[in-house]
């Protein structure tokens, strides 16, 4: 009797689905609907401002988000194993440190040089973190913080405190050059995102992450790893951070050991937004990367309107609030 | 003449005009007369005076503070006959640190406390307590409710004469008018005073400039990002100016990568930090900065708490001037 139920239900289910096109379904809106927030957001600012529907200005908003972005494409694989990431901002800043030092006029370094060191030292950032999180059991939150903090001190102890300068011109231009009408950062942007796409989406370790962050107990006794797929999450992370702060010296054309601070909150708040549940195990690349331009646009068109920063962070608070709210509100749909 | 001597003159006059008009020599609190006059005894002796004194800005993140604190540093390792312990606290802009590190300063044995107060109001009372329990305390900038002495700078004066310059350039480059956009700061009121004197000059001496755009920037990226954006949505913009050196390189990399970059434009800031200055001598928009010289001015004040322990007697406050830094006199100003 109730496998008859059950099976009117499906058939129901299914002519249903025959009758109503795809661009219909709630599938279809709930998969989309964080595009058409950013269509919306964007509709709203350039009515607003007509300067900022002007190509210069969305290439700036492109550009401005790219660090953010990076950034927040990292936090994402890190958010999909349950884990977090506070330390991506600091990281950022020795980063920065070391490629600006190495590639300034004293030191004269070419430019790979400080590629390397950038990434180099992320990386032994994320190896740290990974560590401490996969095999000695510490919890994400604290021991991220604990890097946040020294890493931090780590890149104002390293020049007590003063900004490097003179960086060679060579360097300068890994961030500020362009090719075919866009900012090289873009490039960087769409690398870093197109990569960490096939990664998560073609390949057996995307599933492991999956795995990881959906149900760790589970993931173990299906034979995955666990420890291994954290420790490399967190080094992809740092190697990401690294490379944020090789890019932000060029951009800024310095090397500032302030740099970064509370860029950790930017890139957490772009992956929520963008649908990557806190709870690990849920969420996409291409959501974030709509999450770090939906961020975008709301700090850009408020400048562009002159509106002050201070609202831009309430705008912002409340965002995040309404995309928690819908990621709660889904989860507690599917239990139930 | 040489930077250093162009302001030790300048304080001295300064002193020297407070002490004339009657500015009364603040006695030491009665239960700092006991460790001050030892420590005058000590000094005749050939052994080396032994003190700590505590040095607080409001945060080491900011060039400005760095050049002070290197200033208070540099003499207390230099002056002859006393062995200074300097004890450096870093509140990273965080008012209730400096608090709590105001209270620990006795179980320390600090002598004295140079301070940059983030903000007086919260400070007061643990300065008062730290006072009645015999530590002299030497405020850097603010006028606290206590103090042994003061060392006065005018924020607003800073904004207003980065502002001036602003407003001098434009009447002499643009005809008087232009369109102006500010990169500055408010989180503090140490912060709202620098840009009132900015517009408060712009309006008084360049009435024909308008102000069209007003956004937060005290760091070279975030002058970078409000200078991107502003130049998007005021392509006629000619003028920035800025809280801080920081925030107008930021804004010098947005004009030039813009390709704005001509005699018309002008980038004005403050604190004459030295990467302003080698931007303002190798002629590019960058054309004027106030100079406080928090280097020397960080020497002075370590030298005054210095003098305070042992027993010195000294005006109660001492005002040090912004000074127009543009490409005609920047050399004076680069070490």
């Amino acid at each position: 009797m109730q496998n008859q139920e059950k099976d009117q239900k499906h058939n129901t289910a299914t002519e249903q689905n025959e009758k109503v096109p795809f661009y219909k379904s709630s599938q279809f809106w709930k998969s989309t609907g964080i595009f058409w927030a950013l269509v919306i957001l964007v509709i709203i600012m350039a009515i607003s401002q007509p300067a900022f529907l002007t190509k210069p200005n969305l290439i700036n908003i492109l550009k401005q988000a790219s660090i953010t972005g990076i950034l927040a494409i990292g936090l994402t694989l890190v958010l999909l194993t349950g884990g977090i990431d506070l330390s991506v901002g600091s990281v950022l800043a020795v980063a920065c440190m070391a490629a600006a030092f190495l590639t300034s006029d004293v030191q004269g370094f070419p430019v790979i040089v400080g590629f390397i060191a950038g990434i180099g030292v992320g990386a032994i950032f994320g190896l740290v973190n990974g560590f401490g999180i996969a095999y000695i059991g510490f919890a994400p939150f604290i021991m991220t913080m604990a890097t946040l903090s020294a890493a931090r001190g780590i890149a104002l102890v390293s020049t007590n405190n003063r900004p490097i300068f003179n960086l060679s011109r060579t360097f300068i231009d890994v961030s500020n050059s362009i090719y075919f009408g866009l900012p090289s950062l873009v490039y960087y942007f769409l690398i870093v995102a197109v990569l960490a796409y096939i990664l998560t989406k073609k390949t057996v370790f995307g599933k492991w992450i999956y795995a990881v962050g959906g149900n760790q107990i589970a993931a173990k006794y299906s034979g995955i790893n666990v420890e291994k797929v954290k420790l490399i999450i967190y080094m992809i992370m740092g190697s990401l951070s690294g490379l944020t702060g090789v890019l932000m010296a060029s951009r800024i054309t310095s090397g500032n050991p302030t740099v970064g601070e509370g860029y950790e909150l930017d890139a957490i708040a772009a992956c929520v937004i963008g649908g990557v549940s806190m709870s690990g195990g849920a969420g996409s690349v291409i959501g974030t990367v709509i999450g770090v331009l939906i961020l975008g646009v709301i700090s850009n068109g408020f400048d562009i309107l002159g509106i002050s920063s201070n609202y831009q962070r309430i705008m912002k608070g409340l965002v995040i609030l309404l995309a928690v709210f819908i990621d709660i509100r889904s989860r507690s749909r599917k239990n139930s | 003449m040489s930077k250093k001597y162009i302001w030790l003159n300048l304080v001295l006059v300064l002193i020297s005009l407070l002490m004339v008009s009657g500015c009364a020599a603040q006695e030491p609190a009665a239960s700092a007369d006991a460790p001050a006059a030892s420590a005058v005894e000590e000094a005749a002796s050939d052994e080396p005076v032994s003190m700590k004194i505590a040095i607080m800005t409001m945060s080491l993140g900011q060039p400005y503070f760095v050049s002070l604190s290197q200033g208070y540093k540099d003499v207390a390792a230099e002056y002859p006959g006393v062995d200074v312990e300097v004890i450096e606290i870093d509140p990273n802009g965080d008012a209730a640190q400096q608090v709590t590190a105001i209270e620990t300063l006795g179980e320390m044995g600090a002598d004295a406390l140079i301070i940059t107060a983030i903000d007086p109001e919260v400070v007061n009372p643990s300065i008062e307590a730290a006072m009645a329990n015999g530590l002299i305390v030497v405020s850097h900038y603010n006028e606290l409710s206590a103090q042994t002495l003061q060392s006065g700078i005018s924020t607003y004066g800073m904004g207003f004469v980065a502002g001036q310059e602003a407003a001098s350039w434009i009447n002499e480059k643009l005809g008087g008018s232009a369109k102006v956009a500010l990169l500055i700061w408010d989180k503090t009121e140490f912060d709202i005073d620098r840009t009132e004197g900015m517009t408060d000059a712009l309006r008084m001496y360049a009435p024909g400039s308008e102000i069209v755009a007003e956004q937060a920037a005290d760091a070279i990226e975030t002058g970078l990002t409000a200078a991107e954006t502003i130049l998007q949505a005021h392509p006629d913009v000619k003028v920035f100016v800025c809280y801080n050196d920081e925030g107008c390189l930021g804004a010098l990399g947005a004009v030039e990568a813009a390709g704005l970059a001509s005699d018309d434009f002008g980038i004005f800031g403050v604190n004459a930090s030295s990467e302003a200055l080698a931007k303002i001598k190798e002629g590019t928009v960058y054309r004027g900065t106030a100079s406080i010289d928090p280097y020397h001015h960080g020497r002075l004040e370590m030298e005054m708490a210095i003098r305070l322990v042992l027993g010195d007697f000294l005006p109660s406050k001492m005002e040090i001037v912004p000074v127009p830094v543009s490409v005609d006199n920047v050399d004076q100003f680069i070490e």
